[in-house]
């Protein structure tokens, strides 16, 4: 039973799924290793180890701070992008409705519905158009009084960005005393979120994300917010998420966040779009079968959506693997398998085609070779399965 | 390409095809998206699937059929339900993904063969592939599988039908695989444990209380709540007679919402209608007409000789009453061992 494919000899499979999560950057990794280096991992104490180790976590929030142009008090440890979702959504005290997009990853949809219900009050969804862009005039319609509202910064699986500034500058008259929150998770890595914080009360952030550890995760909440802890215990992060501060992690994300904004202002997030691009440009053109998702509208840096008419996820997926090529569907249920997006059928793609998505998300680390395999090798797949 | 449920004996399957030098992929057939008794979409199968696969370094992936599982497991099963049958569902679950959607997958796909877990062995030493009992009678599922043709077998493995199931734990156990003490998964994987078959039933359609009737009197001698769930030669929940015997289900009539019982004498038949569609043959080539063969009507029933006549099994001692949509499994009179066909029990 030899395996069928002629690409057994691949040996370094080629990571173009970096939307799931990057590999650890090494500086991150070697800041981690070293900033906790002989230090007790408590920050709280009244001896000076513990206070070294305290000046170890300030020092990350406030180099998390310097980044997204808030205060240090302004930044909350989590342990994970959920968490800081789950914190914002269910967080937020006596709101009216909680409004978010049909787009947002499940970690806000589920939160959300358990704030919902938590609160008593409705679940409003805010539609998007066939590109998976929030229809604001829409939304401004549905939005009442005293809501929180949440949309994401750009989504997960096709890399859409959101008006969000649009729409929190509409917000200012009318409706009112609306609480925003945005999950800026999978836009942080390529993209300065300044502006999204700037026009938010609240931003989810994931270190896994940035090349950062996992499990690390940042809220910020605007001052003068008031949140209700979801972990209580001895009242870490100024009551807002008990439990002991994971210091190494918060260091490891405060690099990780300095590296992604030093790849902007270096060209290399401009140089990954180029990659970005010149796939894309080659896929679209090449097969009559693949669609690019969402192709005129902006879009993260790093991502590239696509879907192939009568395929199926796993089996491009399945395939790519041989390949050497690690891609992703972009939706999966708990099983790992892959479905049809809520985000696709969102947008009003259907639900046959849906299945035939695939999700290449490339970051500054990839490289024109990696690019040139890539594109090979889904040329070989599609082929195959054509 | 070896489909790989979380149990030991898949598990067991790709390591010994791993350990023959084949080019292993495991596959997971994500089925049923609802609850079931190991988490939602049955997660902790997966991880067991997956991990095994991690151990035996090959790759891994999880395959969404569930649609084509709804369609043609889930939805046929309380539609027969409804209608007073007895399915099995994981024979249709056989007949439509494993051996369906997989195997179309799978040369889709450009592998060359697939493997599963069950005990039953594949004799490859005729012109054409032969399915053959499992050694371990106790465990033997060539019952479930008899629907399958020559040109399935022909890229079909089935390793661990030439073990005992000790044998296959103790292999499992050697080489530390997590699944080598896993119970057995014994019931309907889409029905949850508490709820059961009627909680899933009540869900979905409806349940119809009915009268018991005795079909010699013609007396109506109880009720009960729920006829969907009676199974023909069921006694249990049915009474006793005058003479405190168990009575045994013999009809289950929804349009008179009724089942009739009997005795357990008396409730013995002869012969059993087939359903026409239904009938497969491994080597495409019916039995003639009155040629004696087995036949095996439960998954782990007392085989029985008969003859089929006019799409109507005729026994040659009276059996038991078996419930329509059962499956009957063919076997040769000569080697009886060998599966020959099958076909489903008609109303």
């Amino acid at each position: 039973m030899p395996r069928p494919s002629s690409l057994r000899e691949v040996t370094t499979p080629i990571f173009f799924d970096h939307a799931a999560g990057s590999p650890l950057r090494s500086d991150v990794a070697l800041a981690m290793a070293e900033g906790l280096r002989g230090l007790p991992p408590n920050p709280s104490g009244s001896h000076s180890l513990a206070r070294a180790t305290r000046g170890v976590l300030e020092d990350a929030r406030e180099r998390i701070a310097a980044v997204l142009g808030v205060e240090a008090r302004e930044i909350v440890f989590t342990g994970g992008g959920t968490e800081s979702c789950n914190l914002a959504l269910l967080g937020v005290m006596g709101p009216s409705a909680i409004c978010i997009s049909t787009v947002e990853h499940t970690a806000v949809r589920q939160a959300a519905l358990e704030a919902a219900s938590l609160h008593g009050v409705p679940l409003v969804e805010l539609p998007v158009d066939s590109n998976g862009v929030l229809l604001v005039e829409k939304a401004l319609e549905l939005i009442p009084d005293g809501a929180l509202v949440s949309v994401m910064t750009a989504n997960n699986e096709t890399g859409v960005t959101q008006p969000i500034a649009q729409l929190r500058k509409a917000l200012r008259h009318a409706p009112r005393n609306i609480i925003m929150h945005s999950d800026a998770i999978a836009a942080a890595p390529s993209s300065d979120v300044k502006e999204i914080v700037l026009a938010c009360d609240l931003v989810s952030l994931a270190g896994h994300k940035l090349g950062g550890p996992p499990g690390t995760g940042v809220l910020v909440v605007k001052e003068g917010l008031r949140l209700k802890a979801r972990n209580v215990g001895g009242g870490q992060e100024l009551d807002r998420r008990a439990g002991t501060q994971d210091v190494a992690g918060a260091l490891g994300m405060a690099v990780s966040l300095e590296l992604a904004q030093r790849d902007r202002e270096s060209g290399a997030v401009d140089a990954l779009k180029q990659r970005r691009d010149q796939l894309e440009q080659s896929l679209a053109g090449a097969h009559p079968t693949l669609s690019v998702t969402a192709q005129r509208v902006p879009r993260l840096a790093g991502h590239l959506h696509l879907t192939v008419r009568d395929c199926r996820s796993e089996e491009l997926l399945m395939l790519l693997d041989q390949e050497g090529i690690c891609a992703s569907a972009g939706a999966a249920c708990a099983s790992g398998a892959p479905q049809a997006s809520h985000v696709l059928l969102a947008m009003g793609v259907d639900a046959d085609v849906a299945r035939g998505a695939l999700r290449l998300t490339l970051s500054t680390s990839t490289t024109d070779e990696e690019v040139a395999v890539a594109e090979r090798a889904l040329t070989q797949v599609l082929s195959k399965l054509s | 390409m070896v489909a790989m449920s979380g149990g030991v004996d898949s598990s067991v399957a790709a390591s010994l095809l791993c350990e023959q030098g084949h080019d292993v992929t495991g596959v997971t057939l994500k089925l049923w998206d609802g609850p079931s008794d190991t988490g939602c979409c049955s997660v902790a199968d997966v991880d067991d699937a997956q991990r095994v696969a991690s151990q035996l370094k090959i790759p891994f992936h999880v395959a969404n059929m569930s649609e084509a599982f709804n369609t043609h497991v889930v939805e046929p099963y309380v539609e027969a339900h409804a209608q007073g049958q007895t399915p099995n569902p994981c024979i249709e679950c056989n007949r439509h993904l494993k051996f369906g959607s997989l195997l179309e997958m799978m040369d889709r796909l450009g592998f060359d063969a697939l493997a599963t877990g069950h005990h039953a062995r594949i004799r490859r030493d005729g012109a054409t592939p032969e399915l053959v009992r499992g050694v371990d009678n106790k465990k033997d599922q060539s019952y479930v599988l008899s629907m399958l043709n020559a040109q399935q077998l022909s890229v079909l493995h089935l390793p661990v039908g030439e073990m005992t199931k000790d044998e296959v734990r103790q292999h499992a156990l050697q080489r530390g695989l997590r699944t080598s003490m896993k119970p057995d998964s014994q019931d309907v994987c889409f029905i949850q444990s508490g709820p059961g078959r009627r909680g899933f039933l009540e869900d979905r359609s409806q349940i119809t209380p009915g009268h018991v009737v005795d079909r010699e009197t013609g007396d109506v001698v109880g009720e009960v709540d729920a006829l969907e769930l009676i199974t023909l030669g069921q006694r249990q929940g049915l009474g006793v007679d005058a003479e405190g015997i168990k009575r045994v289900a013999v009809k289950v009539d929804m349009k008179k919402k009724q089942i009739m019982v009997s005795t357990p004498e008396k409730s013995q038949i002869n012969e059993l209608s087939i359903s026409p569609d239904s009938i497969t043959w491994v080597h495409g080539v019916p039995l003639g007409e009155g040629v004696q063969f087995i036949t095996q009507l439960r998954a782990h029933s007392e085989p029985v000789t008969c003859r089929l006549v006019s799409n109507r099994l005729i026994f040659d001692a009276p059996i038991n009453p078996v419930a329509p949509g059962q499956t009957a499994a063919f076997y040769d009179a000569a080697q009886p061992d060998v599966v020959v066909g099958s076909a489903m029990v008609a109303v």
